[in-house]
């Protein structure tokens, strides 16, 4: 009797217990079993690198060399405070700095957590043969971006940042990931897909203290496309060094066919700041704030996004749209007292006591106001907007990099729409010679200047000569103009540089000729902009210069002396290459 | 004479012993291999020694070891104040007596005393309508209070925990009635707040990460969470053997001894757990079986107390792997590495089919 109730409440136990087991085994089963995956596989990521960069004879730009790190582990690690103690003096970093990056980048147990980043070569190989008598130490070995030529070429480059949240959601299904680095501006940014590459990873199973125990699969990272930049990467270097600090703008391309051979904006930028704020150290990453939050606007790129009056150089479009238009011819002369009348106020010429008759050679040599606004105003408003467009004003130039900015032709329906005013005759004055309401990048001016250089095509400024291996070949835009207005044109920009009282005189070489037109824009508060633009040889041209001073003054002064110094390198090298 | 005697060999339980100890032999293989040599071997030698004792134990007549009694119980005494004063410590408790190489558990034994001083106390004295606090009672819970007592201080609490159902069930079958013995039991546990204080740290430790294991994942929660994945994750059909990634990685420790269960759990799955979980109900289906088929009360009360020791053991070895009891740190009988225990588990087995054979006489 007693015995068969024990023998129940054992055996009632025992149901209890295979009942149990069917509940943790069957029902939560998998579970625990994904519970027991997560312990026993971890995936190691395998960074890719950056697609290199090259300028145009093959020098790196861009470049990915290998880093080294120092890590912590903490789960292997018993006392990270003595592991610090113990390292800290083969790293010359203090004790509280390297226990303070722990803590910021500390994530889970099993996460190596980077402490100092980018060791010299032999402080990491020093370091690493400790790594068997101090556990949890690791040297890792990531792929890290870097700029051979700095600052010169930072508006061209862009530089890297961390992924940001909303990046992360858009962009979840091609695999961005939180600790990936983009590009922000430049060919960073804009061919970021091509070059990030495919990282890869490594399925590991580990033991319980984190250790591999077997490699399960890996997929090998897939460094990033190459790129090959139209770019002169010592060119660029020269006119960042004539421009040094000076606030501006400069291009150099080739009309023919767009290919850019040096763009510079300054100030400019060093994007190896922002890799090594990324990689935690600590000065760097105030100037990068600094540089973020600078009044002058480090990281506006001005060639591109910078948008100004173009002024006298608008001249040309002016004197193309009234030759082609046949409201002058190369006889036409205007008589330039030093100012125009209309609309009872009086429009001035730069030259106050006038330059007298003027022909569209002379008017151009001088830059003479006078004769533009009558050549402007023989042609009317519609022409010059018409024309403007034509020559790419208004409108992108196609350059393969990010932020450009529109710059904007006036019309008479614009400035209804905008001031909901009509159209006065002195605004067409304006118009005609690059002021006003007009607004235009350096890259666009480059372009227009272009057009006219190589006999009337409109070419497209870009960047990238080479991508995945494939020459790129880039159409130009015939505008059909007529022979004799670019013939025209072009003697009257010859005489701005070869005639002793053209405007761009000061940029004449000795034993070559070449043409130009400068301008000083009134800018709406401060001292004028200065450009000077030119391009030689005259008839065939392969270089063209544009310089840009943001409120630098007279364009014949300044603008015009760095134009030669940029020429004359060019011209110099290039005997040297024959 | 013979011819009758053998038939009344349980074979069955016998077997199942041997089948259990086998299925042991593989999963402490499973979770040992990787750790160091010789673990099985060190069992193999054990069990041997064991059988060896156990059919001396067989050959004599269960009785003789009644009459001894009192003397043993005398001698476990003394060994367990010696265990106190003179005792090994190991992971932080006082349980060993070394001889040389060889050390035992004078715990373990203990537990097996008290079910013979038990059964030679009560067998000569027939429960007859005894009132709620008779003297036999009083007695009872004497002399497994002191043995007790010694064996907290050790401490070994799920040794000492198991001598409670060992002397209830004896208590019960002797023929104490169920409500005294609830009564008893209930003033027990009412009384618990005062052996709370008793305890040792980690014990409490223990029984808080029981309530809630992720209090402290890294520390006492680990091997409660680790022993639930690994015996959830095994599914139906379970890993393979060999194939637990929970154990083989290492990620559970104590597998060899106190957590062998969860390797089962994980390389078997559900249904070899479930077959382990058979076998052993064989095993005290067949004990009970002798227990019933013996005339004499101390048969009975000898098989029921031993029967007791092995089905709690497996019981709460079982739960505590599954999380749904306190780690108490029980073996599994005969599967977890340690020789004391299985020299225990194989004597008392030895024992049951003793009395398995003497009941024709009678």
């Amino acid at each position: 009797m007693h015995l068969k109730f024990l023998r129940r409440i054992i055996f009632g136990c025992f149901v209890l217990l295979a009942l149990s087991l069917l509940r943790l085994q069957i029902i939560q089963g998998p579970y625990f079993l994904q519970l027991s995956q997560n312990n026993r596989i971890k995936f190691v990521n395998l960074a890719a690198g950056r697609g290199i960069i090259y300028d145009r004879f093959g020098k790196v730009l861009a470049n990915t060399r290998s880093c080294f790190n120092l890590a912590i582990i903490p789960q292997q690690t018993k006392d990270v405070q003595k592991l610090i103690e113990q390292i800290s003096p083969h790293l010359g970093l203090s004790q509280d700095e390297l226990l303070a990056n722990f803590k910021r980048n500390l994530l889970a147990p099993f996460i190596p957590v980077v402490i100092a980043q980018d060791l010299p070569k032999e402080k990491a190989i020093l370091l690493e043969c400790k790594e068997a008598e101090i556990p949890g130490l690791l040297i890792q070995v990531v792929p890290l971006r870097d700029y051979p030529y700095a600052q010169s070429l930072g508006h061209i480059l862009g530089y890297l940042g961390r992924t940001r949240e909303k990046e992360l959601t858009q962009s979840k299904d091609y695999g961005l990931r939180r600790q990936d680095l983009v590009g922000r501006s430049g060919m960073e940014e804009t061919f970021d897909d091509y070059l990030r590459g495919e990282p890869g990873g490594m399925q590991v199973e580990v033991n319980s203290r984190g250790y591999q125990v077997k490699l399960l699969g890996s997929k090998q990272p897939q460094s990033g496309g190459e790129l090959v930049l139209t770019i002169w990467a010592e060119l660029q270097e020269l006119v960042d060094d004539l421009l040094a600090e000076e606030i501006g703008a400069c291009i150099v391309l080739n009309p023919q066919n767009g290919e850019v051979l040096s763009l510079v904006s300054k100030p400019s930028f060093d994007p190896n700041l922002f890799i090594a704020a990324l990689n935690g150290k600590q000065p760097e990453s105030r100037r990068v704030q600094r540089l973020l939050n600078s009044q002058e606007a480090v990281l506006l790129n001005r060639a591109i996004s910078g948008m100004y009056p173009p002024g006298s150089i608008f001249k040309i479009v002016t004197a193309c749209a009234a030759l082609e238009n046949e409201k002058i011819t190369t006889k036409t002369s205007f008589f330039c007292p030093g100012s125009l009348r209309l609309g009872g106020r009086d429009f001035l010429c730069w030259k106050l006591d006038g330059h007298g008759n003027e022909d569209i050679f002379s008017g151009i040599r001088h830059s003479c106001n006078v004769f533009f606004y009558n050549s402007g105003l023989a042609l009317g408003a519609d022409k010059l907007t018409l024309y403007a467009h034509k020559f790419g004003f208004g409108s992108f130039t196609g350059i393969e990099l990010p932020y450009q900015a529109q710059g904007l032709v006036p019309s008479k329906a614009w400035k209804l729409k905008t001031y909901r005013e009509k159209w006065y005759d002195g605004e067409t004055a304006n118009f005609s010679i690059g002021q006003g309401y007009l607004l235009a990048t350096p890259l666009q001016v480059a372009r227009m200047v272009s057009a006219v250089a190589n006999g009337g095509n409109l070419i497209q400024p870009h960047l990238v000569k080479k991508i995945a291996q494939q020459e790129l070949v880039v159409s130009r835009k015939d505008l059909g103009l007529k022979k004799e207005t670019i013939k025209a044109i072009k003697t009257g920009m010859r005489q701005v540089i070869q005639t002793s009282d053209g405007t761009g005189h000061k940029a004449s070489i000795a034993s070559i000729e070449w043409a130009g037109k400068t301008a000083t824009a009134q800018a709406a508060s401060g001292v004028a902009h200065g450009w000077f633009v030119g391009f030689y040889p005259v008839e065939q041209p392969e270089v063209l210069v544009l310089v840009f001073l943001e409120h630098g003054g007279s364009g014949g002064e300044a603008p015009a002396r760095i134009a030669k110094s940029i020429m004359q390198y060019v011209i110099e090298q290039h005997r040297g290459e024959r | 004479m013979i011819r009758s005697r053998l038939k009344n060999f349980d074979v069955i339980l016998f077997l199942v012993t041997i089948l259990i100890f086998t299925i042991g032999l593989a999963f402490l293989y499973s979770a040992t291999y990787q750790l160091a040599q010789g673990f099985l071997l060190r069992q193999l030698l054990r069990f041997a020694f064991g059988v060896l004792i156990g059919i001396v134990i067989f050959k004599i007549d269960y009785q003789k070891w009644l009459e001894l009694a009192y003397p043993l119980y005398g001698l476990n005494l003394v060994i367990l104040v010696l265990v106190l004063i003179l005792g090994e410590h190991r992971m932080g408790a006082q349980r060993w007596i070394s001889w040389g190489n060889i050390g035992f558990q004078p715990a373990e034994f203990s537990k097996l005393v008290i079910i013979l001083v038990l059964t030679r106390y009560l067998g000569e004295r027939p429960a007859q309508g005894r009132g709620l606090l008779s003297k036999e009672l009083l007695l009872c819970f004497l002399l497994t209070g002191i043995p007790f007592i010694l064996i907290v201080q050790q401490p070994d609490l799920g040794t000492a925990l198991t001598l409670i159902p060992i002397l209830f069930a004896v208590l019960y079958i002797w023929g104490a009635s169920l409500k005294t013995l609830l009564l008893i039991l209930g003033t027990g546990i009412f009384a618990s707040p005062i052996f709370w204080h008793l305890l040792k740290d980690y014990q409490k430790r223990r029984i808080l990460v029981f309530i809630n294991p992720n209090m402290d994942p890294l520390g006492a929660g680990y091997t409660i969470i680790q022993s639930k994945i690994a015996i959830g994750s095994g599914g139906l059909l379970g890993k393979g053997w060999l194939s637990g990634t929970q154990s083989q990685l290492n990620f559970l420790p104590e597998r060899h001894t106190d957590f062998i269960f969860s390797v089962v759990g994980e390389e078997w799955g559900f249904l070899g757990a479930l077959l382990l979980l058979l076998l052993y109900g064989i095993l005290i289906w067949r004990a009970f079986a002798i227990a019933q088929a013996t005339s004499s009360l101390s048969g009975r009360l000898l098989a029921a107390g031993i029967i007791v020791l092995i089905a709690f053991q497996v019981i709460v070895n079982i739960a505590m792997t599954m999380g749904v009891m306190p780690v108490v740190g029980l073996p599994l009988p005969l599967i977890s590495h340690g020789g004391s225990a299985l020299l225990t588990f194989l004597v008392a087995l030895a024992m049951l089919l003793n009395i398995g054979m003497n009941r024709s006489i009678l």
